[in-house]
């Protein structure tokens, strides 16, 4: 009894430890960070190994919804992502977890190097932060897209882009 | 306008125009103050709202948490664990980010809503922890959850909703401040159209100015062209004017035959000197009151003085008509206070030929000489330009340059014409009459001579020349025959002078003549108009016993009372007054009153002229004496008249019959 309770302790710490990182522990490189839609209808996962191919980018801005400091942010160029998959549209829709979505024209996000951020200051997102992506516009370099409206297409905790129109 | 007044005036307009453009500066200042004001206003009220919406949301991803959990460990199937996770991953998310600075500021207790957010965010692990305690299917392991869930429950939906009611207002308050943004914009829409109009109404006004000031420039402008061109006195175009549009008549391919009249006012000198120039100005203005009266001229200037012209489209005849018009209008009375004052006018015409181009200056040229001719032909009259007064005037000038040396190269010959006395024909007395053989303008006689010489001051000169000559050339005559009589004829210029007297009793002396042998002629008008000058001279010389003849008597006007004042021992009949004699019966008893009355008057009568026998046998019926003419010899050289006058036989001596 002993001997198999102290392993079902041992084996409850192991999980909770598991557990718990799992929580912190990002996406693996197979699971889709979000799903992107495209004319078509037919969604498709976008995954890390993905992004990779896309190739990333690098701006330094500071944030929505935190404090004025400058952030070195990191993640693939919007537009990048939109012509890798070959989709063509007007606007698209952006979802983020917790519900909230918003609406992008696709001639700011070719006008302007707006990220899907995958990592800041070296950390990589995760739900709690924001993650695991989150659209960052380049506000501190372009200040005259610094707006209400900017700022409330930075969705963050992206569950899916879709094309609009 | 004075000049302090214009700096004035242009000074208010430059402060006028300087203000406007200030309020116009200060309303544009103004209204994008004013714009800015209401967009920042939205653009704040739209930020806090939309954090106070995330608030809202904050609870419910709460709940959503606890639910999902609860469900789990009631067993119930529709509830994952990665959805536990999730919502919890959200609202961790969500605390942290609420709990950010700038979140807090959109409340209204700060410091409450602070402290609820931090608490819960500190207590955020103990909730994981509690999280991944729950078991599938064994509702006892979410105690723990439910009590921190508890914990902070009432907080989280009091937060909720105080951020619900903040939203309401904020969106009342927004939709209010819109409201007034809009009116506020609405006002300074229509501040800005009623300043635009008035600003509109303003520039009109500047307008409407300079228009006025623009219009006042032209009436200006054509008052002083006006005075420019206009001759004070009268109001007629001055001379400068009237070149002017002369000229643009020329030039105008349009224009057909058109006249141009030259009038000068013969006798206004006078006026002038008699009463006043006052009154000259006076007539003047009564003269061209009168020449615009004629509507028929297109043109009407006083040129100057006494000077006028008229321009008058046409042929010849309609200016023949209008000068006709002019000389009749202008010769009416003139009334000046009291005084009739009588005017009349001399007029040059002179046609525009369309054949043949003539700049104005030639047409003026023309005109003149045209009015020069109507002056010679005794005033009162027009003349038409002809082309042989340009030869006239320029051989007239060639005369006048030459004078001077002709009577010094002694180029002007003398010669004589016999006067012829009783039934015998016999030469009693011979005329010397002047005549210069020119050779390229021809013979000019004495008359003509005379007349250039007494215009260009060399009268007196050739007076004397021809005296001197004429003494010298007769001396050869008076010694074949000493009773003959020597006829000169004189001219008042010449007459007039200091040194006549010693003149001409120095010729005599020195040709060794008598001075009882010497006759000097005076027309009937130039003893007339100059008596008061020669008067004193003729006196000095009859009482050395040289005589007086009048010469072209009944020539034109003669006056027979006037005969009685000046001395003189003979008078010359003008040949035109005989022209009749053979047809007409009173021309004989006329002479014959002629003849008495000479005698009575202790003269003698000879008729000048002669030319036909029946004219000589009814002069001789008629009492006539002396006869002087063609009928009995024509003018002849000294030499010639010495061989005339040696006696010869009654066989060879030639009797006219």
């Amino acid at each position: 009894m002993r001997s198999s309770s102290l392993s079902g302790i041992l084996f409850a710490a192991l999980a909770i430890l598991v557990l718990q990182t799992a929580q912190a522990t990002p996406a693996k490189a197979s699971e889709p960070l979000f799903t992107l839609t495209p004319n078509s209808g037919t969604s498709v996962g976008v995954t890390d190994s993905d992004l990779t191919e896309i190739g990333s980018t690098e701006i330094k801005t500071h944030l929505v919804g935190e404090s004025e400091d400058i952030a070195t942010v990191r993640g693939v160029l919007f537009s990048k992502l939109l012509d890798h998959f070959n989709v063509s549209a007007d606007r698209m829709l952006v979802t983020g977890l917790d519900g909230y979505s918003a609406e992008i024209p696709v001639e700011e996000l070719q006008n302007y190097p707006v990220l899907i951020a995958i990592e800041i200051n070296g950390d990589r997102l995760s739900v709690r932060s924001k993650g695991p992506s989150w659209v960052v516009y380049p506000f501190t370099d372009y200040p005259e897209i610094h707006d209400q409206l900017r700022e409330a297409r930075s969705v963050w905790q992206i569950a899916d882009i879709s094309v609009l129109q | 306008m004075k000049l302090n007044t214009k700096t004035l005036t242009g000074q208010w307009s430059l402060m006028r125009s300087a203000l406007v453009i200030v309020l116009f500066v200060v309303g544009m200042i103004f209204t994008q103050i004013t714009i800015n004001t209401a967009v920042t206003e939205f653009d704040r009220r739209e930020f806090y709202s939309a954090r106070l919406e995330e608030v809202g949301q904050f609870g419910w991803e709460y709940r959503t948490f606890f639910e999902t959990a609860i469900a789990i460990a009631k067993g119930e199937d529709w509830a994952t664990r990665k959805d536990m996770n999730r919502a919890l991953d959200i609202f961790w998310s969500r605390t942290h980010t609420l709990a950010q600075a700038d979140y807090i500021e959109a409340y209204d207790d700060q410091d409450k809503a602070q402290l609820i957010v931090n608490r819960l965010k500190d207590d955020l692990p103990n909730f994981e922890k509690a999280a991944n305690a729950i078991v599938e299917g064994k509702p006892e392991t979410a105690a723990d959850l439910e009590k921190l869930y508890f914990a902070h429950r009432q907080e989280v939906l009091n937060l909720a909703q105080a951020a619900y009611h903040k939203r309401r207002n904020k969106a009342a308050s927004a939709l209010e401040a819109q409201f007034e943004a809009t009116n506020m914009l609405k006002s300074l829409n229509i501040a800005l159209g009623a300043g635009g109009l008035l600003g509109f109404l303003y520039l009109l006004f500047e307008l409407f100015r300079s228009m006025k000031l623009a219009r006042k420039l032209h009436e200006t402008n054509r008052k002083v062209r006006e005075v420019a061109e206009t001759d004070f006195l009268t109001g007629l175009y001055n001379r400068r004017a009237f070149s002017e549009h002369l000229e643009k008549l020329q030039a105008d391919d349009q224009t057909s035959e058109f006249n141009l009249l030259l009038l000068d006012l013969d006798g206004f000198k006078p006026i002038n000197d008699r009463l006043g120039h006052v009154a000259g100005d006076l007539v003047l203005k009564e003269i061209g009151k009168r020449l615009k009266s004629l509507a028929d001229a297109s043109l009407i200037a006083r040129l100057g003085g006494d000077e006028f012209a008229l321009v008058v489209d046409g042929p010849q005849d309609i200016a023949a008509e209008l000068a006709e018009k002019v000389i009749e209008v202008i010769s009416a009375r003139i009334d000046y206070e009291g005084a009739t004052v009588s005017i009349t006018g001399s007029i040059g015409i002179t046609t525009s030929d369309r054949g043949q181009y003539r700049t104005m200056s030639d047409l003026m040229h023309e005109a003149d000489l045209a009015l020069y001719e109507a002056k010679g032909r005794g005033r009162r009259q027009s003349c038409f330009y002809h082309p042989s007064m340009a030869s006239e005037l320029r051989r007239r000038v060639q005369i006048e340059e030459e004078l001077t040396n002709a009577i010094q190269n002694q180029a002007i010959e003398i010669v004589f014409q016999p006067i012829v006395k009783g039934p015998d024909q016999k030469i009693v007395a011979f005329e010397a009459l002047s005549r210069w053989l020119h050779p390229v303008t021809g013979t000019i006689g004495p008359e003509e001579m005379f007349d250039i010489a007494d215009e260009i001051g060399l009268g007196p000169a050739l007076g004397n020349y021809v005296l001197e000559q004429a003494c010298r050339s007769a001396k050869p005559i008076f010694d074949a025959a000493p009773d003959i009589e020597l006829s000169i004829n004189i001219r008042p210029s010449h007459a007039s002078g200091q040194n006549f007297v010693e003149s001409c009793l120095q010729a005599i002396s020195v040709n060794g003549l008598k001075s009882q042998r010497l006759v000097l002629e005076f027309t009937e008008n130039d003893m007339a108009q100059n008596y008061g000058q020669i008067g004193e001279n003729l006196s000095a010389l009859s009482a050395a016993g040289i005589r007086i003849a009048i010469d072209d008597f009944g020539k034109g006007y003669s006056s027979y009372a006037r005969l009685t004042q000046f001395p003189f021992s003979l008078l010359k009949l003008d040949s035109s007054l005989i022209t009749h004699i053979e047809t007409d019966s009173r021309v004989s008893a006329m002479v014959s009153a002629l003849v008495s009355m000479t005698r009575k008057l202790g003269a003698e009568l000879i008729v000048e002229g002669v030319e036909t026998g029946a004219q000589y046998s009814k002069l001789k019926s008629a009492g006539v004496t002396r006869f002087q003419g063609f009928l009995f010899a024509m003018p002849m050289t000294a030499d010639d008249l010495l061989t005339w006058l040696k006696p010869r036989s009654p066989a060879s001596r030639d009797r006219v019959f």
